[in-house]
């Protein structure tokens, strides 16, 4: 019942918005979500990433640029981006999360770990989701498109009403 | 809403009687258990989450009649009717099934075949997912599947062979290890054999100009093979294969801790194919017997702020052989029976080692050595190389907009055969070659702004015999605002030291005499290169379009000469002038349905010009043509259509009366594969190679009855000689393969 009503509040919702401008994707920087949660506690969908992954730059031109993907995070979640091999130091929750060198030229920041780690291995992209009180719910190490990534987060949605 | 938190409220409190009810279980799918999944009773508050072990518990549940969900976020929810008296304790297990609306496609960054990294510098990323789609033993075999990269062989006999990138000789290019050089030289060939592939996270290809970090030999490019992190690989992998030639490859990948602080990583190829094999009838082995056993260690030790300090080892030990049918062991190096055999033994040991400063200095070193006991007939050649190189990198951003890398190098090569290549002036004493190679180099990483990057790079360098050598850099980027065209040019030279014997088997195999002219001097060259990127992303569809230019300009070229006197091989400085150019094409498609293509085009001229006389470059073709095409039927079904197309190549001949075909034919090799996967642990491939059977003429070894020449007048009948060095493709016809891939976590 729940479930239908939220999808019931969904679509209408977005019918609504049918017909105004785009918006835009807000994109929070991790310092920013620890400030907005202390105030609104909402999920947050973490996206990793890295420079030369060619799916990643896919994701944020279609996924990532889709209206009701847009809205749905704008709305209900935090959205965050991580570049894996960031160098400088993430803060997040009271830890300073750095950037951890492996060799010449190749390392990836310690919050990549923390986030995008599937048992021990990190592929790109991940998109990680995690509860309001900050425990990773889910990580999905694939490609995912306009259309399932709405039905994972609607998916989430419900699941977490209960 | 309100109703519904009522009504619950209200069950809750009529039913506050008894509540012992227990029910409990595993959840699990396919092979593993399920963790994290949501396991409640619908209309009520209870409910839980399995834990690591995919166990659950829901206790102190009134008795009554309930609806249990099982759910998952990815896994198809289960609902079950279940009732409870009181006292129960009940005991249910699950296996939810994936959702197929969430897993119809499994594309992954990393997993992905190719990419192109954010670099000025056109660097060409290949996962071992794209060398996957068809396997070989090494990566020397695998580089096949990439545009304007051709594995050459160059013997025969003894099937070693070379990377020709744009039409430019294996010596032109550099291979490294995690960004290390592992020089030049004798190992061009054993760089790329004996990496156990199971430790290979991806290799780096870059065509044409190189950074300044790499010296100035890499004229044609660089492959840079970077190894796993022991931190981010499986525990085991094991890969295993074997073609109904008879070829047996196996690689094993370890995961080890020494220490609570020193990860490890361990890996090893071992290869063998032991049949004689002789279908095109001119009493050669088809394929060289080989035996190769390599290991490779790479030991990451965690240190205090967070400094790296990685080092790595590898050993190689290759015994090969080919020649007539009947040629055995204790015929090696006598006019018996005609026999190419080679043993090899080579270590290298590199790393890296960043110091306690607060600045960011890195101390990256390697050594190698390498020792070649070989007779190619009655012909012996030995040699013993030894390369010592370190580097101190100093990295410093100035402002958000500078990124500046000073370094000093010192390289040390010491040389030494049984030829007259190391015979001192007055030819009778032994003289090892030992060159010393100090050098300076300076790199800037502009970001001009958001959309302009500039690399302005210059390196000087000290040759012991050949004195100061300065080459100079520049490459420039530009991106649209959206990252979806890109437009690289870059512009540099090149300088190079030939080394004949160490370089050119060809210059050992065969009845041809070696023959010097003049003192060898030092190649240089000028190399430009426009790249432009294009990428269309749809939510179906994903293209990259890569286009580049190239033109690399010599002004003095060492290239063996086989055709003013057919009785020899004859090195000397280019009197003249030689241009390789051309433009290569590759789109990348990929479908989100499962549906990717990667093809890619080579047009190329690469000519000397001597005496103002122009001639097409021996075993160069003027096309090329890639493609990788993959299917994946579901998760577990994966079909993959590999293959190439070479244009025609100018071959070296034997005179004017030698009736071979002075160009090959258009040629192509095709192979087809398919995978399953029946967990993430264990996968099992086949296919059949070289579809359509091409194999070169069985007259491809001329003279292969008479290997040493018996009663044949050479110079007057120069065709009628013995000759291995007409080689343009593997007489491997088609062939069945079949092998199996473990993986533990």
């Amino acid at each position: 019942m729940n479930k239908i009503f939220l999808y019931i509040l969904l679509c209408g919702y977005f019918t609504t918005n049918a017909q105004t401008k785009k918006t835009t994707l807000k994109v929070y920087t991790f310092p920013e979500i620890e400030k907005l949660h202390q105030q609104n506690p909402k999920p947050i969908v973490a996206f990793v990433y890295t420079d030369w992954c060619k799916i990643c730059f896919a994701m944020k031109k279609t996924t990532f640029t889709n209206d009701k993907i847009i809205h749905l995070l704008n709305n209900q979640f935090y959205f965050v981006k991580l570049n894996a091999e960031q160098k400088e130091d993430i803060v997040f929750f009271k830890k300073t999360f750095i950037y951890k060198p492996s060799g010449n030229k190749t390392g990836i920041n310690e919050l990549t770990k923390e986030l995008a780690s599937i048992n021990g291995k990190i592929s790109y992209p991940t998109t990680t989701i995690l509860n309001s009180n900050i425990e990773i719910d889910l990580q999905i190490d694939n490609y995912i498109g306009s259309k399932n990534m709405q039905t994972i987060l609607m998916k989430f949605l419900t699941l977490n009403e209960n | 809403m309100n109703i519904f938190i009522k009504l619950i409220l209200f069950l809750g409190i009529t039913s506050s009687y008894g509540q012992t009810n227990t029910i409990s279980g595993k959840i699990k799918s396919g092979s593993g258990v399920l963790p994290y999944a949501n396991i409640y009773l619908k209309k009520t508050k209870i409910g839980t989450t399995s834990n690591e072990n995919g166990f659950y518990e829901l206790r102190n549940i009134p008795k009554g009649n309930y609806t249990l969900i099982v759910s998952s976020i990815g896994y198809q929810t289960k609902t079950i009717k279940i009732s409870f008296n009181s006292n129960q304790k009940l005991t249910k297990n699950f296996s939810l099934s994936e959702n197929n609306s969430l897993d119809e496609i499994v594309i992954s960054g990393t997993l992905r075949p190719v990419t192109k990294s954010n670099s000025p510098v056109p660097v060409e990323v290949y996962s071992t997912s794209f060398f996957k789609k068809n396997p070989t033993p090494s990566i020397f075999e695998s580089m096949q599947n990439v545009n304007g990269v051709r594995p050459q062989l160059n013997c025969n006999v003894c099937n070693t062979g070379d990377i020709h990138i744009n039409g430019l000789e294996g010596p032109y290019t550099f291979v490294l290890i995690d960004g290390m050089p592992i020089v030049s030289g004798l190992s061009t060939v054993y760089g790329l054999t004996g990496i156990p592939q199971a430790l290979i996270e991806r290799v780096e290809v870059v065509k044409g100009s190189a950074s300044t970090l790499y010296g100035s030999e890499a004229v044609g490019g660089i492959i840079n093979i970077i190894t796993k992190r022991p931190s981010n690989s499986p525990k085991l992998t094991t890969d295993t294969f074997t073609s109904s030639w008879g070829e047996i490859n196996t690689d094993v990948g370890l995961r080890y801790k020494l220490s609570e602080k020193i990860e490890s990583l361990l890996g090893v190829n071992y290869f063998n194919y032991q049949n004689r094999i002789d279908n095109n009838e001119d009493g050669f082995t088809d394929l060289t017997l080989q035996h190769r056993i390599s290991f490779f260690n790479k030991i990451n030790i965690e240190r205090k702020n967070n400094k790296v300090f990685t080092i790595a080892g590898r050993y190689v030990y290759e015994d090969r052989w080919g020649g007539e049918m009947d040629w055995e062991k204790k015929y090696r190096g006598t006019n018996i029976k005609y026999g190419e055999s080679i043993y090899t033994n080579r270590w290298e040991t590199f790393g890296t080692y960043q110091l306690p400063t607060t600045e960011n200095i890195n101390f990256q070193f390697s050594a190698n050595g390498h020792y070649q006991d070989s007779f190619y007939g009655t012909d012996k050649y030995e040699a013993a190389q030894l390369i010592g190189f370190g580097q101190f990198v100093y990295n410093k951003r100035i402002k958000e907009n500078h990124n500046f890398l000073l370094g000093i190098a010192y390289r040390y090569t010491f040389y030494d055969d049984n030829t007259f290549a190391t015979i001192d002036e007055n030819g009778i004493k032994n003289k090892p070659s030992k060159t010393h190679l100090p050098g300076i180099f300076l790199q800037d990483e502009i970001n001009l702004n958001k959309q302009n990057k500039l690399l302005l790079g210059a390196r000087w360098d000290y040759n012991s015999i050949h004195g100061n050598i300065f080459s100079p850099r520049i490459n420039y980027k530009w991106n649209s605002k959206d990252k979806s065209d890109i437009f690289r040019v870059s512009i540099g030279n090149g300088f190079r030291v030939a080394n004949v014997f160490t370089e050119d088997h060809a210059a050992l195999t065969g009845a041809r005499e070696v023959e010097f002219r003049g003192q060898l001097k030092p190649e240089t060259s000028w190399n430009t290169n426009i790249n432009y990127v294009k990428k269309i992303n749809t939510e179906n569809i994903f293209i990259t379009f890569d286009t580049s230019i190239f033109y690399t300009y010599f002004n003095n070229r060492i290239l063996p000469d086989y055709e003013s006197d057919p009785n020899k091989i004859i090195y000397a400085n280019l009197n003249g002038y030689s241009i390789s150019k051309g433009i290569s094409f590759t789109s990348d498609i990929l479908f989100t349905n499962g549906f990717t293509m990667n093809i890619g085009a080579t047009f190329m001229d690469v000519s000397v010009t001597e005496n103002n006389i122009k001639t097409r470059q021996l075993l160069t073709e003027t096309f090329s043509g890639v493609w990788s095409i993959s299917y994946k039927f579901d998760t577990n079904f994966t079909l993959d259509y590999t293959g190439n197309l070479y244009g025609p190549m100018r071959l070296p001949l034997l005179g004017v009366n030698d009736n071979r075909a002075e160009f090959s034919p258009w040629f192509s090799i095709q192979n087809i594969q398919l995978t399953k996967k029946f967990s993430n642990s264990w996968e099992v491939y086949g296919g059949i190679k070289n579809l359509l059977n091409f194999t070169p003429p069985a007259n491809s070894i001329n003279n292969a009855n008479n290997p040493f020449d018996i009663g044949i007048d050479t110079v007057k009948n120069p065709e009628l000689a013995f000759d291995p060095s007409y080689v343009y493709a593997s007489n491997q016809g088609i062939r069945a393969f079949a092998g199996i891939r473990f993986t533990l976590f």
